[in-house]
């Protein structure tokens, strides 16, 4: 049973500079229960994905291609003929789609964001914000509310819940305002949490804690996690099924094993080779190997594979033509020309 | 004292907060530094950690003189430059340069990157105008940039070419030691390892000094020879590298490197982790024994009470009241 399904996404931002691409052609399924972990440097396309999903995008950002279905329900299909844009069609598309949204959005899907000040507001307190959720979606009572916020700040570790319920956001910590945000996305008892670097503005000690409290909240509630994150070691301890994205497609896709024991792709393996570990078996001075240059830019992205200009192992046929997604196993799947059977052919015979 | 590029003794740094009774007479400070001592050899990377909040970027902010210093001693070279005025600090800060966290602030966009590069060279008076745009042009070459690139300006380049041009105007008056404030958290973690590797290969081909601070403790342990640990204004432990991440000693750096999680799944599985309950006190009032007594999961009754001076355990110095 899939929570999420997405299949062929495309969104595009209507920039002064021209139409900027930040996810092309993505597809993913999130399985009950499961954590799924996207990873990838900015600009790679993973919080857009997320957004496009989940109908948070800017202004200027439309869902060209898709379908999305949650929950066995489809939310969204949208298959253009042509690939001439019509912006007027997808300002509708994306209204629609928006109303549509706003009765799972906080309900069944909830959300946590990177910098947790800039998502709480300011100016209330956080009972406030946090009730006000339940008073959309199950009509309870100012006293239902603040017994069942008290609860879940309690869950989430934060002492002194009563106090805490009628204070502002300013007045609290990094790691409480995050804990806070947990506490606000699983008020609802969501079927999917996304997390979007959840623990990228923490320290490393609050960071520890507020993975360890997601770890034994998904196993109690038994809800879907998509961790969105840059960071091998987060992504490490807490997933077990990794999408590595890459210019705004997923480059290769599997098991956490099938990751980082088995990687096919060029860039799964530099990005492995690029992180340093405190770990004393792995070796703390193993010399990085970074990989070269930098990310392409989306507003012409390279007409062949997205990872070319950087790759060590490109081949013309990478140029010219976009790799298909070559299945390795039933988990694992990698968009590169090497995988290919044709080419691992070639390659044997010299 | 002689091989040692840098020498810090006692160092405070106090910051006043202003008070939010209006009429009040009482002053309130953020001791953000409350003490600190160490000393870095010619020719080595000491690493600075800690979360957030420790005053490790103050520490290493005042020692190069960006701030004036409330209290202790710092010797640059065996000259004393704790009281030294701007004017005296001059020909000091030719020697001692700085790469700054945030790339995208600590570049002028008004100037192009030739420009940027040879201001340290025109405020050193260093060499006429043809010399100081050869210099830049060697520079470029130094840090991976292309000649071309001298009359662009900064925001025509990403966040890891322009950590580039930074590395090269902190280059630009051969400096012997360079303050390093968290120059790789702003940056991409596939480019991360660009700019360290090439740190290391600049310290040991221009033979220079580092004071690396940053919060990346795995990338900290890969560059530094040794490292300090810093907890609410105070130095908790500090050694050589390798042995404080094999053996760490004092309870609060064993839960700190016990917290990093690390890229493998199997091995993560297995780490052993201490989790700490808690959060950093305020530096406003910090807890009067021990800085760390507040989380820490050993204290006795002595480290509420009293501040544990630093001893000289095995090669390195530690402040807690569980070393004899």
């Amino acid at each position: 049973m899939y929570v999420l399904e997405v299949e062929h996404l495309r969104s595009f931002f209507n920039t002064e500079n021209g139409v900027v691409r930040p996810v092309r052609d993505v597809s993913f399924k999130v399985e009950q229960g499961e954590v799924l972990g996207i990873v990838g440097e900015s600009g790679s396309g993973k919080s857009v994905t997320m957004f496009s999903v989940m109908g948070l995008l800017a202004k200027n950002g439309y869902v060209g291609q898709g379908r999305v279905t949650f929950d066995g329900e489809t939310l969204l299909d949208l298959h253009p003929e042509t690939d001439e844009v019509d912006l007027q069609t997808l300002r509708n598309v994306k209204a629609n789609y928006e109303k549509h949204l706003q009765d799972i959005r906080g309900k069944d899907i909830g959300m946590i964001f990177q910098d947790p000040m800039t998502y709480l507001n300011p100016l209330l307190t956080v009972g406030f914000q946090m009730s006000e959720g339940l008073k959309r979606y199950f009509h309870l009572s100012n006293a239902e509310c603040r017994a069942r916020n008290i609860e879940m700040l309690e869950l989430v570790g934060i002492t002194n819940a009563e106090k805490r319920l009628s204070q502002y956001p300013f007045e609290l910590s990094g790691g409480m305002r995050q804990r806070i945000m947990i506490a606000m996305a699983l008020n609802s008892k969501p079927k999917l949490l996304i997390a979007d670097e959840p623990t990228t503005a923490l320290d490393v000690t609050i960071q520890a804690q507020i993975l360890e409290l997601m770890q034994s909240l998904q196993k109690k509630i038994g809800m879907s996690i998509i961790l969105i994150t840059h960071d091998l070691g987060v992504v490490a301890s807490m997933c077990t099924h990794i999408i590595i994205m890459y210019g705004g497609q997923i480059m290769e896709e599997g098991s956490d094993m099938d990751i980082f024991y088995r990687a096919r792709h060029p860039y799964t393996e530099g990005l492995l080779n690029s992180v340093a570990t405190c770990d004393n078996e792995l070796g703390g001075k193993r010399k990085l190997e970074p990989i070269p240059g930098s990310p392409p830019d989306l507003r012409k992205p390279p007409q062949g594979c997205a990872f070319v200009d950087r790759c060590k192992y490109a081949m013309k046929i990478c140029k010219a033509h976009e790799p298909p997604v070559v299945t390795l196993s039933d988990t694992h799947s990698c968009k590169c020309w090497r995988c290919h059977p044709e080419v691992m052919a070639m390659e044997q015979e010299g | 004292m002689a091989d040692n590029i840098l020498e810090i003794q006692d160092l405070k740094k106090y910051f006043p907060v202003k008070s939010r009774k209006i009429f009040s007479r009482e002053r309130q400070v953020v001791h953000a530094v409350d003490g600190v001592s160490f000393g870095i050899r010619r020719g080595e990377v000491l690493g600075l950690v800690g979360e957030s909040g420790c005053g490790k970027t103050t520490l290493g902010r005042t020692a190069v003189r960006l701030y004036k210093p409330t209290g202790g001693k710092i010797f640059f070279d065996g000259q004393d430059i704790t009281n030294a005025s701007n004017r005296e600090l001059i020909p000091v800060k030719k020697k001692m340069q700085i790469i700054f966290q945030d790339p995208y602030a600590s570049l002028n966009p008004r100037l192009t990157i030739g420009d940027i590069i040879s201001e340290p060279m025109r405020i050193h008076h260093i060499g006429t105008k043809a010399e100081q745009e050869e210099r830049v042009q060697e520079l470029l070459n130094v840090v991976g940039l292309k000649p071309d690139h001298i009359r662009r300006y900064p925001n025509e380049f990403s966040g890891g070419q322009r950590q580039r041009v930074g590395i090269a105007r902190a280059l630009a008056v051969n400096p012997s030691f360079i303050m390093c404030d968290e120059p790789i958290s702003a940056l991409d973690v596939s480019i991360q390892a660009q700019i360290i590797n090439m740190l290391e290969e600049l310290r040991d081909k221009l033979n220079l000094t580092y004071l690396f601070v940053a919060h990346d403790l795995s990338m900290v342990r890969h560059i530094s020879d040794r490292i300090c640990v810093m907890y609410l204004g105070n130095m908790v432990e500090c050694g050589p590298s390798e042995e404080v991440y094999t053996h760490p000693m004092h309870p609060y750096t064993k839960a700190l490197l016990s917290a990093v999680p690390i890229p493998d799944p199997i091995r993560t599985r297995e780490q052993k982790r201490t989790l700490l309950e808690g959060e950093i006190p305020s530096p406003i009032n910090p807890p009067k024994g021990c800085p760390f007594c507040t989380r820490c999961t050993c204290k006795e009754k002595i480290c509420m009470e009293v501040k544990p001076p630093v001893k000289e355990v095995d090669g390195r110095q530690i402040a807690c009241h569980l070393f004899p």
